[in-house]
């Protein structure tokens, strides 16, 4: 897939275009009127730029070297300093449980929870100092959205089943906001709840919605994590909105969210 | 660790949605196409999905449910119809992006939204 030319439809004014960076398929669609290719080059050339720069699976990145030992929190970039900071202060507004330190497999701290989230900002940043208002940017089922959708109004966005990998539990209707799921659905994706170094029970799945994607992504690791307390710990985070689903079929969301919710 | 109850639950503002309708059958055209992806394993079984376009609308879509372990077995014998109803009804006003748990390249390959994609929706 990697070598694969990006895919673009015909017949539509903007963009639509798929690249597998950071290990996952990052989907840039543009409804403004002809974007230039050469603004979303770049932002994919961020994307695999701070996948150089953060990720686990490469052994030359400054977090490799930072768990290694051989790179120096103080020497490393100001954007990793930045980022693993973040981690901390997530992890004190999430009582433990989005945990940078606790996700790593091999010991040292892995930051890939937040990374995601804050790569897709700063492409999204990237794409607006050109001049696009109304784009989305889907990072492996993490979505921002700015502007508005291809049909005009909000960007409408289906939320995953977590059983059945051909269903959408809900739809909603968003703009200038990001979207976030955290599941165990996927094998290979583990959430665990570092608490109790187990994954959590009672919860099939968890979105959440909200101004920046990179703390909606957070909070919904973490309160996937909580387990059965996910909702209850949602319904008292301000600012952002939430959709569980229970393993008794339940889908509990906060009031902010059905506001969003178009189905 | 446990479930809010109802009064918390009305306490902390929270809705609880219960089961939709059965599904309802969709008629397919004649000038509608597949799209699929290969057999993908997930925590409760494997698998496969397929959708159908006509013009520029899902009009169908299709999953082989996971039969692997009995747990899963249950539970899909009563999400299944639910959400698969829910799913038609949202491709029927059509939708843009979904949102899911971490998508790897491999796993995107047999997703709902490799699907879309490939459908130019």
């Amino acid at each position: 897939m990697s070598t694969a030319p990006p895919i673009t439809s015909a017949g539509r004014a903007g963009l639509h275009r798929v690249e597998h960076v950071m290990g996952m398929p990052v989907i840039i669609d543009v409804c403004d009127a002809n974007p230039r290719t050469e603004t979303i080059d770049r932002a994919y050339a961020w994307l695999d730029l701070v996948d150089r720069m953060f990720s686990t699976y490469r052994p030359d990145s400054e977090i490799s070297r930072l768990n290694r030992g051989e790179l120096a929190l103080a020497d490393a970039d100001p954007a990793v300093r930045s980022v693993l900071a973040r981690c901390a202060s997530l992890r004190t507004e999430t009582d433990g449980y989005f945990d940078a330190e606790a996700c790593s497999v091999g010991g040292g701290v892995d930051p890939s929870g937040l990374v995601k989230g804050w790569s897709v900002a700063g492409a999204a940043r990237i794409l607006e100092r050109d001049g696009l208002g109304n784009f989305s940017i889907n990072a492996g089922g993490d979505i921002l959205v700015r502007g508005e959708a291809p049909q005009g109004g909000p960007w409408r966005v289906g939320i995953q089943h977590p059983v059945v990998g051909d269903a959408i539990a809900a739809v909603v209707g968003v703009t200038d906001l990001g979207v976030a799921t955290s599941g165990a659905y996927e094998r290979g994706a583990h959430v665990i709840d570092p608490h109790r170094g187990e994954p959590p029970e009672g919860v099939l799945s968890v979105t959440v919605i909200g101004r920046s994607l990179p703390t909606a992504d957070a909070y919904a690791t973490a309160a996937f994590a909580m387990g059965r307390d996910a909702a209850a710990w949602c319904a008292g985070v301000d600012g952002y909105d939430a959709m569980v689903i229970t393993d008794d079929e339940r889908v509990v969301t906060t009031a902010g969210f059905d506001r969003h919710r178009v189905r | 660790m446990k479930t809010p109850s109802r009064t918390l639950t009305a306490a902390l503002a929270l809705t609880t949605v219960g089961p939709a309708v059965a599904a309802t059958p969709v008629a397919i055209a004649a000038s509608s196409k597949t799209y699929h992806g290969s057999a993908v394993h997930m925590q409760w079984g494997t698998v496969q999905v397929k959708i159908t376009v006509s013009g520029r609308r899902v009009t169908g879509i299709s999953a082989t449910a996971p039969t692997e372990r009995s747990r899963s077995a249950s539970i899909n014998g009563r999400a299944v119809p639910v959400l698969r109803s829910e799913a038609l009804r949202a491709q029927s006003s059509r939708i843009n992006s979904v949102s899911g748990a971490t998508l790897t390249s491999r796993a995107f390959d047999s997703s709902l939204q490799y699907a879309l994609t490939k459908a130019h929706l």
